[in-house]
Formats: structure tokens, sequence, C-alpha cells
């Protein structure tokens, strides 16, 4: 009997070290994780400054001006995206119309810095780099002082839209080569 | 003296920040071990298990590249294998948005394992084992994203999501298998000390029954 009861002992001993012994290979087992990974696509962003002499922003309302006048309007225009870009403006009136600067306004273009691209664009001549604003565009405006478009309770608009293309594998000798130009709907426009 | 722990120091903080830079650069998958759990690096504002810190802000042209390492950080008790497989783009949005993208995926110094839209699963639809890895193995893998120069104006500011799945089997550690390296883990002192001092312990008691059961005999004799 007392025999019995120290087998039973030895063997469970052994038995419980054993279960631990082979503990490991219990253990094993197989877990899976999702790794939600992003792919975002960049932009191109343009802002148009207008400032007056004073340095203030030119009235949104705009001004009162009377035949023969000069305006001061100072027009750059800022990169405000991540990416470097080529740049072009169109400068309208309210109907879309270019002969306005004919007929009612003359400006004083900087055409050290921005090309007329004779097809009714003014084009920045270099690439314009993130944070970075373009020289002026022009800086007054000058009212016709006879023609007989400006009539009392007249009211003009000097539209200035801009467009921007990336500049980052669209290599071109000049601005006026540059492809990808966006459609006129997708512009900034002051 | 206070210069030079000036610039001591300023040189401790430069090269801290250049490493912790070179750090963050890639995506990395980290199994533990501890509970099955994974941790994705880097993350990003989008998704916290996001692996593809390079691929943000792509632009029309872009040929990019996306290193990611999947390491192993279980003890070394396991060796692990690790899969992994696609389940492609999250929604419909993204599927429209990754579909004009080219993607490929490359175990480095190994086979292509998928080369086809990103919206797509392609080799990677099954189940697909990256390596059997002991404890502080890694595999190493290459992501490539072309962005065609057609890439439409539409697409600015979009975002793409795409799930990839990891999943690790732990083996047992074979004699045939080479030693792994130690990791401080404490194998040694959480695994065979209590079971060393079960089996002490039972010696003991079965000791101290035999003993007991011998003095009963003699006295019982006496």
């Amino acid at each position: 009997m007392k025999n019995n009861r120290i087998k039973i002992v030895i063997i469970s001993v052994f038995a419980v070290a054993a279960s631990l012994m082979t503990q490991p290979s219990l253990a094993f087992y197989s877990t899976s994780s999702i790794a939600t990974n992003v792919v975002t696509a960049g932009d191109i962003n343009v802002k148009i400054f207008e400032k007056t002499s004073g340095n203030k922003d030119f009235p949104q309302d705009g001004v009162y001006i009377m035949p023969g006048s000069i305006v001061s309007k100072i027009v750059t225009v800022k990169n405000t995206g991540s990416h470097p870009c080529w740049l072009r403006v169109k400068i309208s009136d309210q109907n879309g119309r270019s002969d306005i600067l004919q007929d009612v306004f003359s400006i004083d273009l900087n055409y050290i810095d921005w090309i007329d691209g004779g097809d009714g664009y003014y084009y920045y001549s270099q690439i314009l780099r993130p944070g970075r604003s373009t020289e002026k565009l022009f800086s007054q405006v000058k009212v016709a002082g006879n023609s007989a478009a400006v009539k009392p309770e007249s009211v003009f608009e000097l539209n200035v839209i801009a467009f921007a293309v990336q500049s980052e594998h669209n290599d071109a000798v000049s601005p006026l080569s540059v492809a990808g130009w966006p459609a006129e709907e997708s512009r900034e426009t002051a | 003296m206070k210069k030079i722990i000036n610039i001591v120091v300023s040189v401790i903080l430069a090269v801290s920040v250049t490493g912790f830079h070179a750090y963050a650069a890639g995506g990395k998958v980290i199994y533990s071990g501890n509970c099955g759990k994974y941790f994705f690096r880097p993350g990003s504002a989008y998704s916290l298990t996001d692996l593809f810190p390079d691929f943000k802000g792509v632009m029309p042209g872009d040929s990019l590249t996306q290193d990611i390492t999947v390491f192993n950080r279980a003890d070394n008790r396991v060796k692990v294998k690790i899969f992994m497989r696609s389940l492609g783009a999250v929604d419909e949005m993204s599927k429209k948005f990754l579909s004009q993208l080219h993607m490929t995926v490359t175990k480095l110094s190994d086979t292509k394992l998928f080369d086809a839209t990103a919206d797509e699963k392609d080799g990677l639809e099954e189940w697909t084992l990256l390596g059997t890895l002991y404890s502080g193995g890694k595999v190493d893998l290459r992501v490539t994203l072309d962005v065609p120069v057609t890439l439409d104006n539409e697409f600015q500011k979009w975002v793409g999501l795409l799930d990839w799945e990891f999943k690790v089997e732990e083996l047992e550690i074979e004699k045939t298998d080479p030693k792994p390296p130690y990791t401080g883990s404490g194998n040694i002192l959480t695994f065979w000390l209590p079971v060393c001092s079960m089996f002490a312990g039972s010696v003991a008691v079965f000791v101290i029954l035999v003993k007991k059961n011998k003095e009963k005999a003699v006295n019982g004799s006496v």
C-alpha cells in the first residue's frame, strides 16, 4: 500500500516536471494584424496679393476713379504650396476681355520679370519656389483720360487670374514652352 | 571649459537629431511576440499603422522608393514565419486614385512580390512568406511608386488607403537551428527557474514523505 503511494508521488512529480518542460511547444500560435498605408497626392497652390503704395491691402470694394487718374495697385503672386511651379497670369475685365487694357486702363507691366506670351497670358520668367513671391506684375493703373468708355457711374473690373503648373518633371527651356497649364476654371483670381 | 561642453552638447544633439531623422525615414513592422503584438512605424496623421512616410504629397512624374523593414523582436524561445498579403484599396475613392499609380514590392536581394497598379493585389493576393526569422532577425522590403506624368488635375490632394495584412506563425526552435543571439529577454530566469524550483520542491516533499514512512515503520516495529 505504502509502496503504491510512493510510486504515485514519484510519477506525479515527474509528470508535473515534464508538463512544465514541454510548455513552450504548447504555446505556439499564429497572429495577424493590418497596416493601413496611405498615399497622398500633392497639389499646387498660389495666391495673388494686391497692395497699395502704402503696403496696405487694395480695397476689396474697389476705388473711385476719374479720367486720367493713377491708382496704386501692386500685384504679386506667392507660391503657398509645397512644390515649385511655373506661373502665368491673365489680365481681363469682368467679361474676360483683355482689351480693357487698351480702352480704359494702362498698366506699368514689369517686362523684366514677366514675359508677354502674345497669347493673352503673361508668363513669370522663372520657377516660383514654395513660399516665395514673384516680382511685382505691375504697380499702378492709369485711367484713360479721353476714352469714350469712361463715363460717369461706370464700373470697371481689372481682374488678374493666375495659373500655375508644377515645374518638377516639367522641364522647359522657357516658361513659354511649359506643358500642362490648368484649364481656366481652376485658377486663382484677384 | 564651458565652450567645450557647449560644443560637445551641440555635437551630441546634432548627431541625435540626425540619427532620429534617419530612423524615422523608413517604414517598420515590429513583431514583439508579446501576446502577438505588432507595431507599425512611423504611422501618420491619416493612419496610425501607415508604413509609407515617403509617399506623401506625390506629384505627377514622381518615382519614389519606400524601404520597409520587418523585425522579429520575439524572445529566443521561438522562431517566426512572417507572411504578408495585400487586401487592396480600402474604399472606392482610394481605388480610383491608387489605380492611377504603379507600385512594386520587392523583398531585397530576392524576388519581386508585387508589380501592378497600387490598388491591385497582384502577387500579394495570397499569404506570401517573407521569411523565417529568429529573434532579432529582419527582412527588408522595397516599395516603389511611379506616378504618371499624365495624372489628372482632379487627383490633387487625393488620399489613397491601402491595406496590408501581416501574419506571424511562431515555431519551436529545433536542435538543427542556428543558435539564436541572446536578446536579454531573461529566458533562463522566467522559464527554467520556476521549473527547477518546482522539481526541487517536489523532490524535497518526496524525501520527507519517505523519511516519515521510515520513521513510522521503525516506531511501529518498536
